[in-house]
Protein backbone atom coordinates (compact mmCIF):
# COMPACT_ATOMS: atom_id res chain seq x y z
CA UNK A 1 0.00 0.00 0.00
CA UNK A 2 1.42 3.34 -0.96
CA UNK A 3 0.24 6.33 0.98
CA UNK A 4 1.17 9.88 0.12
CA UNK A 5 3.63 11.51 2.48
CA UNK A 6 2.10 14.30 4.54
CA UNK A 7 4.43 16.99 3.40
CA UNK A 8 3.39 20.54 4.05
CA UNK A 9 5.34 21.86 1.12
CA UNK A 10 5.32 25.45 -0.09
CA UNK A 11 2.98 24.43 -2.97
CA UNK A 12 0.39 23.07 -0.59
CA UNK A 13 0.53 26.23 1.51
CA UNK A 14 0.12 28.29 -1.66
CA UNK A 15 -3.00 26.34 -2.65
CA UNK A 16 -4.52 26.87 0.81
CA UNK A 17 -3.85 30.62 0.62
CA UNK A 18 -5.47 30.80 -2.84
CA UNK A 19 -8.58 28.96 -1.62
CA UNK A 20 -8.94 31.39 1.29
CA UNK A 21 -8.46 34.26 -1.14
CA UNK A 22 -11.40 33.05 -3.32
CA UNK A 23 -13.63 32.71 -0.25
CA UNK A 24 -12.62 36.18 0.95
CA UNK A 25 -13.52 37.75 -2.44
CA UNK A 26 -16.96 36.08 -2.42
CA UNK A 27 -17.75 37.19 1.15
CA UNK A 28 -16.64 40.77 0.44
CA UNK A 29 -18.80 40.97 -2.70
CA UNK A 30 -21.86 39.74 -0.77
CA UNK A 31 -21.16 42.31 1.99
CA UNK A 32 -20.85 45.06 -0.64
CA UNK A 33 -24.18 44.12 -2.20
CA UNK A 34 -25.86 44.18 1.20
CA UNK A 35 -24.34 47.39 2.65
CA UNK A 36 -23.80 49.84 -0.19
CA UNK A 37 -26.57 52.27 -1.16
CA UNK A 38 -28.17 51.83 -4.59
CA UNK A 39 -26.80 55.16 -5.93
CA UNK A 40 -23.21 54.19 -5.23
CA UNK A 41 -23.63 50.59 -6.14
CA UNK A 42 -23.09 50.67 -9.91
CA UNK A 43 -19.79 52.60 -9.82
CA UNK A 44 -18.46 50.79 -6.78
CA UNK A 45 -19.35 47.36 -8.10
CA UNK A 46 -17.65 48.11 -11.38
CA UNK A 47 -14.35 48.99 -9.66
CA UNK A 48 -14.70 46.06 -7.30
CA UNK A 49 -15.43 43.73 -10.21
CA UNK A 50 -12.14 44.66 -11.94
CA UNK A 51 -10.17 44.38 -8.71
CA UNK A 52 -11.64 40.94 -8.08
CA UNK A 53 -11.22 39.88 -11.70
CA UNK A 54 -7.52 40.85 -11.66
CA UNK A 55 -6.97 39.16 -8.31
CA UNK A 56 -8.75 36.00 -9.43
CA UNK A 57 -6.74 35.88 -12.66
CA UNK A 58 -3.49 36.30 -10.73
CA UNK A 59 -4.60 33.58 -8.32
CA UNK A 60 -5.36 31.23 -11.21
CA UNK A 61 -1.96 31.89 -12.78
CA UNK A 62 -0.26 31.27 -9.43
CA UNK A 63 -2.30 28.12 -8.93
CA UNK A 64 -1.47 26.72 -12.37
CA UNK A 65 2.24 27.52 -11.99
CA UNK A 66 2.13 25.81 -8.63
CA UNK A 67 0.69 22.68 -10.28
CA UNK A 68 3.34 22.90 -13.00
CA UNK A 69 6.06 22.99 -10.33
CA UNK A 70 4.46 20.04 -8.64
CA UNK A 71 4.60 17.90 -11.75
CA UNK A 72 8.01 18.97 -12.99
CA UNK A 73 10.25 19.81 -10.05
CA UNK A 74 8.95 18.28 -6.90
CA UNK A 75 7.10 15.13 -7.72
CA UNK A 76 6.58 13.05 -4.61
CA UNK A 77 9.37 10.72 -3.45
CA UNK A 78 8.92 6.93 -3.20
CA UNK A 79 5.28 7.40 -4.16
CA UNK A 80 4.80 4.36 -6.38
CA UNK A 81 6.27 0.90 -6.69
CA UNK A 82 8.35 1.95 -9.72
CA UNK A 83 9.99 4.79 -7.84
CA UNK A 84 13.26 4.63 -5.93
CA UNK A 85 15.89 6.68 -4.16
CA UNK A 86 19.56 5.76 -4.41
CA UNK A 87 22.28 7.14 -2.11
CA UNK A 88 25.98 6.53 -2.63
CA UNK A 89 28.95 7.79 -0.63
CA UNK A 90 32.68 7.21 -0.56
CA UNK A 91 35.51 5.67 -2.54
CA UNK A 92 35.81 1.86 -2.93
CA UNK A 93 39.60 2.24 -3.07
CA UNK A 94 40.00 3.78 0.39
CA UNK A 95 37.47 3.87 3.24
CA UNK A 96 34.92 2.03 1.08
CA UNK A 97 31.80 2.91 -0.84
CA UNK A 98 28.29 2.50 0.60
CA UNK A 99 25.23 2.37 -1.64
CA UNK A 100 21.67 2.40 -0.30
CA UNK A 101 18.68 1.89 -2.61
CA UNK A 102 15.12 2.23 -1.29
CA UNK A 103 12.25 1.23 -3.58
CA UNK A 104 8.75 2.69 -3.43
CA UNK A 105 7.43 -0.71 -2.31
CA UNK A 106 9.73 -0.68 0.74
CA UNK A 107 12.47 -2.99 -0.56
CA UNK A 108 15.85 -1.67 0.64
CA UNK A 109 19.29 -2.83 -0.41
CA UNK A 110 22.70 -1.89 1.01
CA UNK A 111 26.04 -2.61 -0.60
CA UNK A 112 29.50 -1.93 0.81
CA UNK A 113 32.51 -2.23 -1.51
CA UNK A 114 36.18 -1.87 -0.54
CA UNK A 115 38.64 -3.13 -3.16
CA UNK A 116 37.88 -6.87 -3.54
CA UNK A 117 35.63 -6.93 -0.46
CA UNK A 118 31.94 -6.69 -1.29
CA UNK A 119 29.03 -7.07 1.11
CA UNK A 120 25.36 -6.89 0.12
CA UNK A 121 22.22 -6.83 2.23
CA UNK A 122 18.53 -6.77 1.37
CA UNK A 123 15.49 -6.19 3.58
CA UNK A 124 11.87 -5.14 3.35
CA UNK A 125 11.24 -1.99 5.35
CA UNK A 126 8.21 -2.09 7.66
CA UNK A 127 5.34 0.13 6.41
CA UNK A 128 5.77 2.60 9.26
CA UNK A 129 9.54 2.82 8.62
CA UNK A 130 8.92 3.38 4.90
CA UNK A 131 6.46 6.13 5.82
CA UNK A 132 9.12 7.66 8.07
CA UNK A 133 11.63 7.56 5.20
CA UNK A 134 9.10 9.21 2.87
CA UNK A 135 8.18 11.95 5.28
CA UNK A 136 11.86 12.69 6.06
CA UNK A 137 12.69 12.90 2.35
CA UNK A 138 9.62 15.10 1.80
CA UNK A 139 10.60 17.40 4.66
CA UNK A 140 14.27 17.50 3.60
CA UNK A 141 13.87 17.12 -0.14
CA UNK A 142 17.37 16.51 -1.63
CA UNK A 143 16.34 18.39 -4.78
CA UNK A 144 16.25 21.63 -2.81
CA UNK A 145 19.88 21.45 -1.72
CA UNK A 146 22.79 23.13 -3.44
CA UNK A 147 25.94 21.35 -4.47
CA UNK A 148 29.09 23.35 -3.81
CA UNK A 149 31.55 23.82 -6.66
CA UNK A 150 34.63 24.34 -4.47
CA UNK A 151 37.73 22.14 -4.52
CA UNK A 152 37.48 18.98 -2.48
CA UNK A 153 39.85 18.59 0.47
CA UNK A 154 41.93 15.40 0.72
CA UNK A 155 39.90 12.28 1.53
CA UNK A 156 36.64 14.21 1.16
CA UNK A 157 33.90 11.85 0.03
CA UNK A 158 31.31 12.63 -2.59
CA UNK A 159 27.63 11.99 -1.94
CA UNK A 160 25.40 11.10 -4.88
CA UNK A 161 21.62 11.04 -4.56
CA UNK A 162 19.46 9.74 -7.41
CA UNK A 163 15.66 9.87 -7.44
CA UNK A 164 13.69 7.80 -9.96
CA UNK A 165 9.96 8.13 -10.53
CA UNK A 166 8.82 6.06 -13.49
CA UNK A 167 10.74 7.37 -16.48
CA UNK A 168 11.92 10.53 -14.70
CA UNK A 169 15.33 10.64 -13.04
CA UNK A 170 16.94 13.34 -10.92
CA UNK A 171 20.55 13.01 -9.80
CA UNK A 172 22.93 15.33 -7.99
CA UNK A 173 26.43 14.93 -6.54
CA UNK A 174 27.34 16.77 -3.37
CA UNK A 175 30.69 17.08 -1.64
CA UNK A 176 30.89 15.89 1.95
CA UNK A 177 31.32 19.48 3.17
CA UNK A 178 27.83 20.29 1.80
CA UNK A 179 26.22 18.21 4.52
CA UNK A 180 28.09 20.10 7.23
CA UNK A 181 27.11 23.43 5.63
CA UNK A 182 23.45 22.45 5.04
CA UNK A 183 21.96 20.81 8.11
CA UNK A 184 18.93 19.62 6.13
CA UNK A 185 21.16 17.61 3.78
CA UNK A 186 22.79 16.13 6.88
CA UNK A 187 19.30 14.90 7.91
CA UNK A 188 19.12 12.91 4.66
CA UNK A 189 22.65 11.57 5.14
CA UNK A 190 21.73 10.47 8.67
CA UNK A 191 18.55 8.86 7.31
CA UNK A 192 20.41 6.81 4.70
CA UNK A 193 23.10 5.95 7.26
CA UNK A 194 20.45 4.63 9.62
CA UNK A 195 18.83 2.57 6.83
CA UNK A 196 22.28 1.15 5.94
CA UNK A 197 22.83 0.23 9.59
CA UNK A 198 19.41 -1.41 9.93
CA UNK A 199 19.44 -3.33 6.67
CA UNK A 200 23.00 -4.61 7.23
CA UNK A 201 22.32 -5.45 10.89
CA UNK A 202 25.00 -3.00 11.96
CA UNK A 203 27.67 -4.23 9.54
CA UNK A 204 27.63 -1.03 7.47
CA UNK A 205 27.92 1.98 9.75
CA UNK A 206 28.49 4.90 7.38
CA UNK B 1 65.44 28.88 20.46
CA UNK B 2 65.60 29.78 16.75
CA UNK B 3 62.82 31.73 15.07
CA UNK B 4 60.19 29.61 13.39
CA UNK B 5 59.97 29.64 9.61
CA UNK B 6 56.48 29.39 8.14
CA UNK B 7 55.81 27.02 5.28
CA UNK B 8 52.63 27.92 3.44
CA UNK B 9 51.81 26.28 0.14
CA UNK B 10 48.74 25.61 -1.98
CA UNK B 11 48.66 21.93 -2.94
CA UNK B 12 46.76 20.85 -6.05
CA UNK B 13 45.62 17.32 -6.85
CA UNK B 14 42.58 18.17 -9.00
CA UNK B 15 39.75 18.14 -8.07
CA UNK B 16 41.37 18.24 -4.63
CA UNK B 17 43.08 21.36 -3.38
CA UNK B 18 44.23 22.54 0.03
CA UNK B 19 46.65 24.79 1.87
CA UNK B 20 49.54 23.14 3.65
CA UNK B 21 50.74 25.39 6.46
CA UNK B 22 53.12 24.65 9.32
CA UNK B 23 56.29 25.94 10.99
CA UNK B 24 59.81 24.62 11.11
CA UNK B 25 62.65 25.32 13.54
CA UNK B 26 66.23 24.52 12.64
CA UNK B 27 67.94 23.45 15.84
CA UNK B 28 71.58 22.44 16.25
CA UNK B 29 70.71 18.84 16.94
CA UNK B 30 67.40 18.38 15.09
CA UNK B 31 64.83 19.93 12.76
CA UNK B 32 61.44 20.51 14.34
CA UNK B 33 58.22 20.68 12.38
CA UNK B 34 55.25 22.00 14.30
CA UNK B 35 51.61 21.83 13.20
CA UNK B 36 49.11 23.88 15.19
CA UNK B 37 45.58 22.47 15.07
CA UNK B 38 42.35 24.07 16.16
CA UNK B 39 40.08 21.19 17.14
CA UNK B 40 36.51 22.40 17.55
CA UNK B 41 33.04 20.92 17.52
CA UNK B 42 29.44 22.04 17.14
CA UNK B 43 28.22 18.85 18.74
CA UNK B 44 28.30 17.63 22.30
CA UNK B 45 31.57 15.81 22.78
CA UNK B 46 32.88 15.02 26.24
CA UNK B 47 36.18 16.45 27.42
CA UNK B 48 37.38 12.89 27.85
CA UNK B 49 36.80 12.18 24.15
CA UNK B 50 38.49 15.41 23.11
CA UNK B 51 41.52 14.56 25.22
CA UNK B 52 41.49 11.03 23.80
CA UNK B 53 41.58 12.40 20.25
CA UNK B 54 44.39 14.84 21.12
CA UNK B 55 46.51 12.17 22.79
CA UNK B 56 45.76 9.64 20.05
CA UNK B 57 46.78 12.12 17.36
CA UNK B 58 50.03 13.00 19.12
CA UNK B 59 50.88 9.32 19.62
CA UNK B 60 50.01 8.46 16.04
CA UNK B 61 52.08 11.32 14.62
CA UNK B 62 54.97 10.38 16.86
CA UNK B 63 54.72 6.77 15.70
CA UNK B 64 54.63 7.47 11.96
CA UNK B 65 56.66 10.66 11.58
CA UNK B 66 59.36 10.63 14.24
CA UNK B 67 62.55 8.55 14.26
CA UNK B 68 61.86 8.17 10.56
CA UNK B 69 64.01 10.67 8.66
CA UNK B 70 67.27 12.53 9.05
CA UNK B 71 67.82 15.75 7.18
CA UNK B 72 71.30 15.97 5.73
CA UNK B 73 72.69 19.40 4.81
CA UNK B 74 75.32 20.23 2.17
CA UNK B 75 78.13 19.71 4.70
CA UNK B 76 76.90 16.22 5.49
CA UNK B 77 75.54 17.21 8.89
CA UNK B 78 72.60 15.04 9.92
CA UNK B 79 69.67 16.23 11.97
CA UNK B 80 66.70 14.04 12.86
CA UNK B 81 63.29 15.37 11.79
CA UNK B 82 60.82 15.69 14.62
CA UNK B 83 57.15 16.43 13.97
CA UNK B 84 54.95 17.66 16.81
CA UNK B 85 51.32 18.69 17.12
CA UNK B 86 50.03 21.57 19.15
CA UNK B 87 46.32 22.04 19.84
CA UNK B 88 45.54 25.73 20.06
CA UNK B 89 42.61 28.11 19.56
CA UNK B 90 44.26 31.18 17.98
CA UNK B 91 45.95 31.36 14.56
CA UNK B 92 45.98 27.65 13.80
CA UNK B 93 47.62 26.08 10.76
CA UNK B 94 44.72 23.64 10.40
CA UNK B 95 41.06 23.90 11.38
CA UNK B 96 39.41 20.60 12.26
CA UNK B 97 35.82 19.94 13.23
CA UNK B 98 35.44 16.97 15.53
CA UNK B 99 32.36 14.73 15.31
CA UNK B 100 31.23 11.99 17.68
CA UNK B 101 31.31 8.30 16.80
CA UNK B 102 32.56 6.86 13.53
CA UNK B 103 32.44 8.40 10.08
CA UNK B 104 34.35 9.32 6.96
CA UNK B 105 37.23 11.53 8.00
CA UNK B 106 38.94 14.08 5.81
CA UNK B 107 41.50 16.84 6.33
CA UNK B 108 38.97 19.12 8.08
CA UNK B 109 36.55 16.66 9.69
CA UNK B 110 37.65 14.05 12.21
CA UNK B 111 35.65 11.49 14.17
CA UNK B 112 36.21 10.55 17.80
CA UNK B 113 36.18 6.80 17.17
CA UNK B 114 38.20 6.81 13.95
CA UNK B 115 41.35 4.72 13.77
CA UNK B 116 44.34 6.85 14.92
CA UNK B 117 46.20 6.06 11.68
CA UNK B 118 43.63 8.20 9.84
CA UNK B 119 44.62 11.26 11.87
CA UNK B 120 48.30 10.66 11.10
CA UNK B 121 47.28 10.39 7.43
CA UNK B 122 45.45 13.74 7.65
CA UNK B 123 48.45 15.35 9.36
CA UNK B 124 50.45 14.08 6.38
CA UNK B 125 48.16 16.15 4.12
CA UNK B 126 48.57 19.16 6.38
CA UNK B 127 52.33 18.81 5.87
CA UNK B 128 51.83 18.73 2.09
CA UNK B 129 51.80 15.00 1.33
CA UNK B 130 49.29 13.94 -1.33
CA UNK B 131 47.05 10.87 -1.33
CA UNK B 132 48.42 7.76 -3.03
CA UNK B 133 45.32 5.56 -3.35
CA UNK B 134 43.09 5.15 -6.39
CA UNK B 135 40.43 7.80 -6.79
CA UNK B 136 38.52 7.90 -10.09
CA UNK B 137 37.96 11.65 -9.57
CA UNK B 138 41.66 12.48 -9.48
CA UNK B 139 43.60 12.97 -12.71
CA UNK B 140 46.83 11.53 -11.25
CA UNK B 141 45.16 8.69 -9.39
CA UNK B 142 42.28 7.58 -11.57
CA UNK B 143 43.46 3.97 -12.04
CA UNK B 144 45.65 1.47 -10.21
CA UNK B 145 48.57 2.04 -12.61
CA UNK B 146 48.36 5.87 -12.61
CA UNK B 147 51.48 7.88 -11.79
CA UNK B 148 50.27 9.01 -8.36
CA UNK B 149 49.45 5.50 -7.09
CA UNK B 150 51.67 3.44 -4.77
CA UNK B 151 50.98 -0.03 -3.40
CA UNK B 152 53.92 -0.19 -1.00
CA UNK B 153 52.21 0.09 2.42
CA UNK B 154 52.34 3.85 2.39
CA UNK B 155 50.73 5.92 5.15
CA UNK B 156 49.23 8.01 2.35
CA UNK B 157 48.00 4.97 0.39
CA UNK B 158 45.20 2.46 0.86
CA UNK B 159 46.30 1.08 4.22
CA UNK B 160 42.79 -0.22 4.86
CA UNK B 161 43.37 -2.94 2.26
CA UNK B 162 47.17 -3.19 2.41
CA UNK B 163 47.30 -3.45 6.20
CA UNK B 164 47.22 -0.76 8.87
CA UNK B 165 50.09 -2.38 10.82
CA UNK B 166 52.43 -2.23 7.83
CA UNK B 167 51.74 1.38 6.88
CA UNK B 168 54.67 3.79 7.09
CA UNK B 169 56.13 6.91 5.56
CA UNK B 170 58.40 6.32 2.59
CA UNK B 171 61.61 7.95 1.39
CA UNK B 172 59.61 10.03 -1.13
CA UNK B 173 57.67 11.59 1.76
CA UNK B 174 60.88 12.54 3.51
CA UNK B 175 62.08 14.14 0.26
CA UNK B 176 58.90 16.20 -0.04
CA UNK B 177 59.36 17.48 3.52
CA UNK B 178 63.08 18.13 2.94
CA UNK B 179 62.33 20.12 -0.24
CA UNK B 180 59.70 22.27 1.48
CA UNK B 181 61.93 22.98 4.48
CA UNK B 182 64.85 23.75 2.13
CA UNK B 183 62.79 26.21 0.10
CA UNK B 184 61.48 27.97 3.20
CA UNK B 185 64.78 28.18 5.15
CA UNK B 186 67.25 28.47 2.27
CA UNK B 187 69.26 25.57 3.69
CA UNK B 188 69.67 22.74 1.14
CA UNK B 189 68.54 19.50 2.79
CA UNK B 190 68.16 15.92 1.71
CA UNK B 191 66.12 13.30 3.49
CA UNK B 192 67.60 10.05 4.62
CA UNK B 193 65.67 7.21 6.22
CA UNK B 194 66.43 6.44 9.83
CA UNK B 195 66.24 2.86 11.10
CA UNK B 196 62.69 2.43 12.30
CA UNK B 197 62.34 1.83 16.02
CA UNK B 198 58.90 1.10 17.38
CA UNK B 199 58.23 0.75 21.11
CA UNK B 200 56.51 -2.62 20.87
CA UNK B 201 57.45 -3.73 17.39
CA UNK B 202 59.88 -6.44 16.43
CA UNK B 203 62.49 -3.97 15.08
CA UNK B 204 63.76 -2.85 18.46
CA UNK B 205 64.26 -6.39 19.68
CA UNK B 206 65.86 -7.53 16.43
CA UNK B 207 68.16 -4.52 16.20
CA UNK B 208 69.34 -4.89 19.80
CA UNK B 209 69.69 -8.62 19.42
CA UNK B 210 71.68 -8.32 16.18
CA UNK B 211 73.85 -5.62 17.69
CA UNK B 212 74.67 -7.75 20.70
CA UNK B 213 75.43 -10.76 18.52
CA UNK B 214 77.76 -8.65 16.38
CA UNK B 215 79.36 -7.25 19.49
CA UNK B 216 79.89 -10.72 20.85
CA UNK B 217 81.45 -11.98 17.60
CA UNK B 218 83.64 -8.94 16.87
CA UNK B 219 84.65 -7.37 20.15
CA UNK B 220 84.15 -9.74 23.01
CA UNK B 221 87.58 -11.30 22.54
CA UNK B 222 89.26 -7.87 22.63
CA UNK B 223 87.50 -6.66 25.73
CA UNK B 224 87.28 -9.74 27.95
CA UNK B 225 85.81 -7.66 30.75
CA UNK B 226 82.44 -7.86 29.03
CA UNK B 227 82.73 -11.44 27.80
CA UNK B 228 80.93 -12.68 30.82
CA UNK B 229 77.72 -10.83 29.87
CA UNK B 230 74.71 -13.05 29.35
CA UNK B 231 73.55 -12.65 25.80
Amino acid sequence: MNTKPRSYSKNRKKRIIITYFYIDITINLLNDLRMQSYSDYTAFCSVRFWVCYTAATAAMVLNSSSRLMNTQDSWELLDTSNSSVRYQIGNPHFEGQTTVVIQGNGAASVEFVRETEKRSYLKQLAPERLEEVRSTLAAYDPRKFTASQKDLVPDEAQIQIEIVEGDRTWVRTFRDQDRWDQSNLQKDVELFGSVAYEVSDGNVQF
Amino acid sequence: MPDPVEINELIQDPPFGWTSRYHTFIEDDRIDVRLRINLRSDQQISLRDVLKVRAGTEDSVNHYFNQRFEMVDSEGRKRPLRVSIEFISDSPDLMVRLHPGKGRSNLNHWFVDADPIIRAHEVGHALGLPDEYVDPMSKNRATADASGIYHDHSLMGNFFSEGVDQAELKQRHGEILANKISEATGIPLKAQEQPRITPNGPHEVTTTHEFLLQYKENWAHIQPTYSGMKM
